[in-house]
Order: C-alpha cells, then structure tokens, then sequence
C-alpha cells in the first residue's frame, strides 16, 4: 500500500504560500501512520471496508461446590452448613458443582484492525481478509 | 513574543519582529541552527508541530525545550494477554471541562509494550468510551521493553467524563504481549 506524507501550507507574514511535510503519513484509505509509530486504523487496506468491532463483557467463571437437598429445598455452596443440615434433618444431600462467575472481561470482538509490519509496508486489514 | 523592553525611538527590525519569541514549526524549524542563538532566549515559547505540543525554551544552546502537556493519568503496572483476542487490562478515565479540569483536544499515550515471538506483531489498542473503534493502536515485535507513542484527537467529545480502555493482543495463537508503563498526556 502507498503512503504519503501529510502535507499542509503555511503562509508567512510576506503571503508567501509554502508547502511543508508533516510528521504522518496517509494511506489510500485513510489509515494514518504517526512519525512514532502510532497507527490510527480507519479501513481494510484489501476489502476497502471500515473496521466495525465493538466492546463486548465475558464473565470468567470458577466451578465451586454445590449442595443440593434431595428432600427439603435447602441448597447451598458451603460443605459447613450442608453438613450440619444433613445432621440435623437426616436429609439426603446431593453434590454437585456449578459455575461462579468471578469478574467480567473486556474483549473486541467483530470485524478489528490487523496490523503487521513487514520490511518496507505495514499491512492493515481486517478480520474477514485476514482470515480469522 | 519575547517581551522586550521598548524605549522611545526603538527601531522595529525584521529580526526583533519575526525571528523572537512565539515560532510555530516542525522540530526541524526550531533547532539550532534554523534559529540561532541570537535569536531564541530562555522562556520562548514555541509550538512543535511534530510533537503537536506547545514547549518552552529551557537551554538556549541546543535549544533545549520542556513540553507543555497535562498529565492525565497513568499506571505502570504490569499486564500480560496471550493470545489473539484483543483483552482489556487498564483503564484510565478524565474529565474534559472547559471550567475547571482538562479543556484540549488531544491525546498523548505512551506505553512500554513486548512480545514473546519476533515472528508476529502484538497490538496495544486504545479506546474510547467503550466504542467500537481503535483510537489508536501501538504495534511491536519487540522481545525487550521498548517505548511507543502516538496521539489521536478528542476534539469532537463533549464535556464530561472520558474513559480510555487500554486492550492488547498478540499474532499467534499462544504468544504473549506485555505492557508495563502507561502514561496519558493531553494539550
């Protein structure tokens, strides 16, 4: 993909109109590439399309310990208090486990920017032309 | 400007009226010798276009300069995301207020990242209120620690509160990028 540098006039205090180069450059479609290494995505340098990812919440889970009674409606996640339950009532109990969920993660999922650097180019494309 | 002192008959030069005090150019344009010692003095201000921030004379000789920008935030905790899927792991949130808090327009990251494969290039994407495009993105294929930055605008934001969600991921399946220092700067 071709690059070119952002350029911009600047007028002196003679009208004197001169062209200067600024610190980013700018591919065809609009992906901009900062003098430092930033990279600003806009769209697939291949299907043209502009990236359309969004934000979405997973949970992370954990398998704990599950006590159902098979004779009352007592349920609980702590052996301590099943036990004394299960003496108490003479109840059966039934373990099993089930799934806590710990804290929600943060994950990009659609169609995001994929950036490779190679010799000379940096390669933006997206999701679908990268085969993903 | 360079504030002078003006007597009475003071003729005004084209060196006194263009070449002093408040410059606008590319780093290029406000090193020695585009402007000579004569010509810059402690205090001056100038805008650096290539770092898109206003600076401060500091060190004529050299011209060494301070850059004028607001730090808004930072954490340099370390955090690790294997894998291609792009994870979140920091956050850093201001308040754009034209009153009494931030008031510009754009936004300075800079952030330590590495990979554990040279073959492929991890990602460090920065987002903004939780939506659904990269502000910016800051790539390595680094196995050390190297420095990365770049900068995006918020000038379209309303006043209020702004969220930047910091999310990374690596090329490979199994590979894993690192961040350590993270700082955000506006003007």
């Amino acid at each position: 993909m071709e690059w070119k540098i952002i350029t911009r006039e600047i007028i002196d205090n003679k009208n004197n109109i001169t062209i200067v180069e600024t610190s980013q450059q700018i591919d065809e479609v609009g992906n901009i590439y900062q003098i430092h290494g930033g990279i600003i995505p806009k769209a697939c340098q291949k299907c043209k399309e502009p990236f359309d990812s969004e934000v979405k919440a997973f949970p992370l889970t954990q398998k704990i310990p599950y006590y159902k009674c098979e004779d009352c409606e007592f349920e609980n996640t702590g052996g301590e208090a099943t036990l004394d339950h299960k003496i108490e009532t003479s109840h059966n109990i039934k373990k099993s486990t089930k799934d806590r969920i710990v804290s929600l993660e943060n994950k990009i999922v659609g169609n995001k920017a994929n950036i490779e650097h190679t010799e000379d180019d940096i390669i933006i494309i997206c999701d679908r032309c990268n085969g993903f | 400007m360079t504030l002078k002192k003006w007597a009475l008959g003071d003729t005004i030069t084209e060196r006194s009226a263009n070449n002093k005090g408040v410059r606008k150019g590319l780093e290029a344009d406000l090193i020695t010798p585009t402007i000579a010692d004569v010509d810059a003095e402690i205090g001056d201000l100038y805008f650096n276009e290539t770092e898109f921030c206003h600076q401060s004379v500091q060190i004529v000789s050299g011209r060494k300069r301070t850059s004028l920008r607001t730090s808004l935030g930072a954490d340099g905790t370390e955090v690790t995301v294997t894998g291609t899927s792009p994870t979140q792991r920091k956050d850093i949130s201001f308040v754009k207020s034209p009153a009494n808090g931030f008031s510009g327009n754009r936004i300075f990251i800079i952030a330590e990242i590495k990979t554990d494969d040279a073959g492929t290039t991890a990602s460090f994407r920065v987002r903004k209120n939780g939506g659904g495009s990269d502000e910016l993105v800051l790539t390595t294929t680094s196995l050390t620690y190297e420095i990365k930055t770049g900068s995006f605008d918020i000038n379209a934001d309303s006043n209020g509160r702004i969220t930047l969600e910091f999310f990374m991921d690596d090329g490979g399946a199994g590979d894993v990028i690192s961040n350590r220092e993270l700082e955000v700067y506006g003007v």
